[in-house]
């Protein structure tokens, strides 16, 4: 395929380091993905990228990525038979090859999981998503905003059981039916939502991400390696801002109905002394409050880093007393119109606040 | 082949309609949901104008594709959702769509209840003829408990389908209990109720390896009873002699403990004994069928043996969702197929499959197969 770049041996560890920044403490570390990615180019597998304007209006990518607990998904081992095998579902269920395949959401694990499905299926990588992000629901997509279905829709597990949703009532009803399954399968699944079209993937998937993400964590490393601050560094490559900095004095956390549920509550250092911020997370963070007043929400791009390293700390790995800077980086437009908080914005997450943005919008 | 034989192509007529809501009632050994609704239904349908056609298998072409339905669900909730014809047969247009076929027939997945009267529903939307057989020749709870799971064949493809136009396709699954476990799940986020269709099946497999006539068996039964309520006769002992079964106790109910749990409904049911039976007692368990029934501590009958509990007046059978303290029941035994009762029928449906640490022991005399 014209257009092709390959994305190098160095890239794997900056898209790790980005995608897991992105994933706005969600998506599952991408660690062990990126080690089986390494595993993949050491034996000889590259990894080929490509625009989505190099996809024909009529070719089909696989729209792929992990379903459950990040918990399970960092105890069940990846590998790229098992990420591949949805799409291989849908091809038979299609009765079409796909051309392409690109990625459910770019952050944490799932951003570099198509890489292994791509890899099984010798197939490239679209340089695009459907978030920018990481959100905890299946419905919580770029595609379904605009109005393109999520059915047909397939999963698989370790075991090769096979699921295919062929209707759904709507998009809500997926998640619903897929989360039970996936629940009962272990709470980890492979999945591939509907074939995407090469047209609609130019049209209504968020683009260039993958391409993000490798910048986001190459823009850490350059940071760490010169001993500048990695912070710094994040939100100059992603025009972020730094909502607050302090030390984690208290984390709540609960497994739930398929979901990673809870709060966790940072008190201030240096600038930031006698302030307290809390942070209420759903698989991501969705939810910000500096001394009780809201200052951040989703669909905006909550991220609690590492203060001294930049890397990003995770919902499931929060925890006492580390030190830890909280900075928002601003969602794609697709997320922030009425249709898009519709589905994305606080009240989707059950919250009654309306979205006040943080992030100056109107850039393209 | 097995079965009670005698499978016929025949129009059921308006009679039988009401003779094969009380025969499957029997059949289905307290569960298998309530048929009187599929009842209302199917006579609605009847009025309508439809006619409902029993189809021998053995008129059945070996290639010839037939879709094997059935509800999946609480009991207690199939009876608040009423079936409606179009909903019934979506499962099986969604598996048509999916193998790229059409069926030539329908048949039961379960003879026993309201699934045993799902097939005329289902037949008179498609216009299609019901085969007379099932691969169960009761109720089951699970859906590996089948005669086609038991003889090696895979429990995939299966569609599932709810009101809301919601369509699953179970694609392959590592066992048939797996489809059972994916597929529960997805009934219950549903809401406890959904139809489904199973792998489609062949003539050939149909007649070599499902439960034959057993429509025709359910109609018998229901005929027997109606029979002796108009000539003033114990329907019970009717039931017993069409079925060679047993008597197993006859007494009054005087507790019930019912729980709905992982959609299932579980529970007890406690019998004292009247008449010939005076001063004992008749414990059974269930999930969502009889699995066993107990007679002053020991065990007397189990799966996958029939246990049916019927009214000693009226003969109808008695569900485990609608037993009640104070009922005048009879309990029978009545001989199970002999695939469920050969040894991997037993692993699959004895009573070691639902939980019991004890071998199978039966009332009825078997001739080896």
């Amino acid at each position: 395929m014209t257009g092709a770049r390959e994305i190098t041996w160095d890239d794997l560890e900056s898209l790790s380091i980005g995608a897991n920044i992105l994933g706005t403490g969600g998506g599952g570390d991408s660690y062990l993905e990126f080690l089986n990615c390494r595993k993949l180019y050491r034996q000889g597998h590259r990894f080929r990228l490509i625009d989505a304007e190099a996809l024909d209006d009529d070719d089909l990518a696989a729209e792929v990525s992990f379903m459950g607990a990040p918990l399970v998904a960092n105890e069940r081992l990846t590998d790229p038979e098992n990420c591949a095998q949805p799409a291989y579902a849908m091809e038979r269920y299609l009765g079409r090859p796909f051309t392409a395949v690109m990625s459910g959401e770019i952050g944490g694990g799932n951003g570099m999981m198509p890489l292994l499905a791509a890899a099984a299926m010798d197939l490239p990588i679209v340089d695009a998503d459907t978030m920018g992000r990481a959100f905890p629901e299946m419905q919580m997509s770029s595609f379904v905003i605009r109005g393109v279905p999520l059915c047909p829709f397939t999963m698989s597990d370790i075991r090769d059981n096979e699921v295919l949703i062929t209707e759904a009532a709507d998009s809500h009803w997926v998640e619903r039916m897929s989360r039970v399954v996936c629940t009962e399968m272990g709470s980890t699944a492979s999945v591939c939502c509907a074939p995407r079209r090469g047209r609609d993937v130019k049209d209504h998937a968020v683009l260039g991400t993958v391409t993000q993400a490798i910048n986001l964590g190459r823009a850490v490393r350059r940071a760490r390696a010169e001993h500048a601050d990695p912070v710094a560094a994040v939100l100059d490559a992603e025009s972020g801002v730094t909502l607050f900095k302090g030390k984690v004095v208290d984390v709540a956390r609960r497994p739930t109905a398929g979901f990673l549920r809870g709060e966790t509550m940072i008190e201030g250092l240096d600038d930031f002394a006698g302030s307290r911020f809390r942070v209420a997370f759903q698989n991501e963070w969705l939810v910000g409050w500096r001394d009780g007043e809201v200052e951040v929400m989703v669909p905006d791009l909550i991220c609690i880093l590492d203060s001294v390293s930049g890397a990003s700390v995770g919902t499931e790995t929060i925890r006492y007393g580390q030190r830890v800077t909280v900075v928002s980086l601003p969602a794609p437009d697709v997320l922030t119109g009425a249709d898009g908080l519709a589905v994305v914005g606080p009240r989707a997450f059950g919250y009654d606040m309306d979205y006040v943005p943080l992030h100056p919008r109107g850039a393209p | 082949m097995s079965g009670p034989g005698k499978p016929t192509s025949r129009e059921i007529t308006w009679d039988d309609l009401e003779a094969l809501a009380l025969g499957t009632g029997v059949l289905g050994t307290g569960g298998g949901g309530d048929a009187y609704m599929a009842l209302l239904n199917t006579r609605k349908l009847y009025r309508q104008g439809h006619r409902f056609q029993l189809l021998d298998p053995a008129e059945l072409g070996d290639d010839d594709m037939v879709a094997e339905i059935g509800f999946m669900g609480a009991p207690l909730v199939i009876k608040e959702r009423l079936p409606d014809p179009e909903h019934c047969a979506r499962p099986v247009r969604a598996m048509e769509r999916y193998m790229g076929g059409r069926f030539k027939a329908v048949m039961s997945a379960e003879i026993g209840g309201e699934n045993g009267m799902l097939p005329l529903i289902v037949a008179a939307a498609l216009g299609l003829p019901v085969v007379d057989a099932d691969p169960r020749g009761r109720a089951f709870p699970e859906m590996q408990m089948s005669g086609f799971p038991i003889q090696g064949f895979p429990l995939y493809p299966v569609t599932l389908s709810d009101v809301r136009d919601n369509d699953v396709v179970v694609t392959h699954s590592a066992s048939p209990k797996w489809t059972e476990r994916m597929l529960r799940r997805i009934c219950t986020e549903m809401g406890s109720k959904a139809a489904l269709c199973r792998p489609p099946r062949s003539g050939k497999v149909i007649n070599e390896k499902a439960i034959l006539g057993t429509v025709s068996l359910a109609i018998r039964i229901g005929e027997a009873i109606l029979k002796a309520r108009d000539r003033h006769a114990d329907p019970v002992q009717a039931v017993i002699d069409i079925e060679d079964g047993v008597e197993v106790f006859r007494g009054k109910v005087v507790d019930v403990m019912r729980r709905t749990t992982e959609g299932f409904l579980r529970g007890t049911v406690d019998i004292d004994g009247m008449d010939g039976y005076a001063g004992r007692s008749c414990h059974i368990d269930f999930q969502n069928e009889y699995i066993i029934a107990w007679l002053d501590g020991a065990r007397r009958v189990m799966v996958p043996d029939l246990i049916c509990i019927l009214d000693t007046v009226a003969g109808e059978a008695i569900g485990t969702e609608e037993i009640r303290y104070g009922q005048r029941v009879a309990i029978l035994s009545l001989p199970a197929d002999a695939i469920l009762t050969s040894e991997r029928g037993l692993e699959v449906v004895g009573p070691r499959a639902f939980g019991y640490d004890c071998d199978f022991v039966s009332l009825h005399e078997r001739t080896s197969t």
